[in-house]
């Protein structure tokens, strides 16, 4: 797993030392706005998020945390570079085959939930499984193990408005698990709650994915919730300004600095994406 | 500057389709209110002009010997459009209202209280009716020439006897902006505009059983109305007025009762249908519909209407077949100009309040669409989802709509008439189901649009 933005700069783990990563992004610029007024939200990113791991993006408003997530997943096509999940590149597929990718390979868990209020807890869980052609039956019992163990025993037929904040995301949690998916996004998933809650709500979401083998992508401004993944990265004016990797002992620990200026580095130049360097 | 002076800064028009939906809502219903009571005052001029075929010089003029009769249509068809063009009007103002919504809890931030947003809120829907109404009339003068070419089996109608009388208008444009205004009051009552937004009253819905008790009840009354009555009041002086009269309140309930049953039924299929959807659509559909089964009746309203109207047309084409003579056909062409007139009225009600609350709910629920959309759901599912979700009302509104007008039409038919009547019924509701597929398929762009706002 790595984040750079230099050819001076090696990656920190050899691509050979791992496994492939399930996602991995590569000059990644995105501009928003018109020519006569354009704000460059994400400015040569580099960074490859391994299998399983949970990964923190951190960082002032508008440094382009959520227009990195939204680029990784898919609902964003960057101005240029490229995003590499199981060797296609989500900038070249068309909107369709983004969109499936979304419900076959990835989850999301939103600030507040947004989950669809007239459905029970329930309802909602399966609905991911049934979008992709699962069986109401098979896919209930899926999503149905999943609120059990996410502690909503009791709970599969109350609507989100019936349910605490708490309660309501770990719905949205078993809803993003439901697809089976390699990466899970999450933004800002406990915003909404308070601490004590959000902290349950995090331990809940980063077991959870680790479960099911799922990467953890979560976007936050709050330095506590993101001591809990195992890397974090610290964005500023559109690039990874630095990075680091949590000591299970001490606790975060800052790993990599990168240079403000290192950014410009072109994709040619980096190896270690996705099956072994291919772009 | 106080809050209210802080008004025009805080509610400025945004403009576009959010700003236009409210405004085509006010226009059509004062449209259709002042073409439908002109109407009904030119009918009733002419009666007092020609008199109603009572006189001694000689035999009275099929227009004299019809118009009496006349009066009555005139009148029956008025009862039967005027509510529903006032219902749309007051959906005009909710709609009005809920665009409002993000506006009026900045109003709230910036230190607005509860009275004085609710005083904004008014008031901005206020402007808007007095607006639409305006145009409303502006249509309404725009398409009276037009309807002088009308033949209802008589000497033509003249602009002059279309119109209203010039105090009407002033009237009717009081009547229409106060109506969206209490429209406007009570749909506030059932929401908290904080400074955070806007909370709305969130219970599970439970409907009641008592509704279906009521619309059978009415339609039993009004074919017993019917049978009993002319015995009642056969001796009575101005029996038959009664008679009218009495029928006419009544028919006016039962077509009114369908508002009454038909979210009651709709709550409950949609909750059977909920249970048991085997696809991600219907589930979502039916759900949505079983949380709200007002909202989504009301969706549907307009057509069920018309299909009331069509429905009830089959018993006016039937009393226009009677009589050879001169009068007789010069009444069934009235009838048949009447009839048609009456439900191309209903139609573009039907055609305005459903295309209006379709887009309206596709706006409202554009953060839900979002948020599936980037979760994976294709747009193509969204849109099955909306349409399970006018389907379901419509295939219902289509039943309680016929068994509504074989109700009103059973008393006076006889086994002959049985396949014509279900004939132009079901040539009505294909029309009808026509209709609401060319609404649906104008806002499917927008679903797209909305799902994928941002990306």
């Amino acid at each position: 797993m790595t984040a750079q933005n230099s050819p001076a700069h090696p990656p920190l783990r050899p691509p050979t030392a791992g496994p492939a990563p399930v996602l991995a992004a590569r000059g990644l610029q995105h501009a928003y706005g018109d020519r006569s007024a354009t704000t460059l939200a994400l400015d040569g990113v580099d960074l490859d998020v391994a299998p399983a791991e949970s990964l923190a993006v951190m960082g002032p408003s508008g440094c382009g945390k959520t227009t990195l997530l939204h680029v990784l997943a898919g609902i964003l096509r960057p101005t240029s570079g490229s995003v590499l999940h199981a060797g296609s590149d989500l900038s070249a597929l068309s909107e369709s085959r983004r969109t499936r990718l979304r419900r076959t390979a990835f989850g999301f868990v939103f600030q507040d939930g947004r989950l669809l209020p007239e459905l029970t807890a329930l309802e909602n869980a399966i609905l991911p499984r049934m979008l992709g052609g699962a069986p109401r039956r098979s896919a209930s019992a899926e999503a149905a193990s999943w609120l059990d163990r996410l502690g909503l025993q009791g709970l599969h037929d109350r609507r989100p408005g019936q349910l605490s904040g708490g309660q309501a995301q770990r719905v949205a949690i078993a809803r993003a698990l439901g697809g089976r998916p390699s990466v899970v996004f999450a933004d800002e998933p406990t915003g909404a709650l308070d601490q004590a809650t959000g902290h349950s709500v995090l331990a809940v979401l980063a077991d959870a994915c680790r479960d099911a083998g799922a990467a953890l992508v979560m976007v936050t401004h709050d330095p506590s919730v993101a001591s809990t993944c195992e890397r974090t990265i610290a964005m500023r004016d559109g690039r990874i300004a630095r990075q680091f990797q949590r000591d299970p002992a001490q606790g975060a620990a800052p790993t990599q600095q990168v240079r403000p200026d290192s950014h410009q580095v072109h994709p040619d130049s980096q190896q270690g994406a996705v099956g072994g360097g291919r772009r | 500057m106080s809050v209210l002076a802080a008004a025009p800064l805080v509610l400025r028009r945004h403009g576009g389709i959010a700003t236009a939906l409210p405004i085509i809502g006010f226009t059509a219903s004062t449209g259709i209110l002042a073409t439908v009571l002109g109407g009904l005052g030119a009918f009733l001029s002419r009666a007092a002009t020609v008199g109603t075929g009572s006189g001694a010089d000689g035999p009275p003029t099929p227009e004299a010997s019809n118009l009496s009769f006349l009066v009555i249509c005139a009148i029956v068809a008025t009862v039967l459009l005027v509510p529903s063009a006032m219902g749309l009007g007051s959906a005009a103002a909710k709609l009005s209202l809920a665009r409002r919504e993000k506006d009026l809890a900045a109003v709230r931030l910036v230190g607005g209280t509860s009275a004085q947003v609710g005083a904004l809120a008014v008031a901005d829907v206020l402007v808007q009716a007095m607006l639409g109404s305006v145009l409303g009339i502006v249509l309404h003068l725009a398409v009276t020439p037009a309807l002088t070419l009308l033949d209802f089996g008589m000497d033509r109608f003249t602009i002059g006897e279309l119109v209203m009388p010039l105090w009407g208008y002033p009237l009717l444009l009081f009547a229409t902006t106060l109506l969206a205004g209490i429209s406007a009051a009570i749909a506030l009552a059932g929401v908290v505009i904080s400074p955070l937004g806007v909370a709305r009253e969130s219970r599970i819905v439970r409907m009641s059983v008592v509704r279906l008790v009521v619309w059978a009840g009415l339609i039993l009354a009004f074919i017993g109305a019917l049978q009993f009555l002319p015995m009642l009041v056969g001796g009575v002086e101005n029996g038959m007025v009664v008679m009218i009269a009495v029928s006419a309140v009544l028919m006016a309930l039962v077509i009114g009762s369908v508002n009454i049953v038909g979210p009651f039924v709709v709550w409950v299929i949609a909750r059977i249908l909920a249970a048991l959807a085997p696809t991600p659509a219907l589930l979502v559909g039916a759900r949505r519909l079983a949380a709200d089964p007002r909202a989504g009746w009301r969706s549907v309203s307009g057509v069920t209407f018309a299909l009331v109207v069509a429905g009830f047309l089959t018993l006016t084409g039937m009393l226009g077949e009677q009589g050879d003579d001169a009068a007789g056909r010069a009444l069934a062409t009235a009838l048949d100009t009447g009839g048609l007139l009456t439900l191309g009225i209903a139609a573009v009600l039907a055609a305005v309040s459903t295309g209006v609350t379709q887009t309206a709910r596709v706006l409202d629920q554009g953060r839900v669409y979002r948020s599936q959309h980037v979760a994976g759901a294709p747009v193509v599912a969204l849109q099955r989802a909306r349409i399970a979700e006018i389907g379901i009302p419509l295939a219902l509104a289509g039943m309680i709509a016929g068994v509504s007008a074989a109700g009103l039409v059973a008393p006076v038919i006889s086994g002959g008439f049985v396949l014509e009547a279900v004939l132009s019924y079901l040539l009505a509701a294909v029309g009808a189901l026509g209709l609401v597929a060319l609404s649906v398929a104008a806002s499917a762009p927008l679903v797209g649009r909305v799902a994928r706002a941002g990306a």
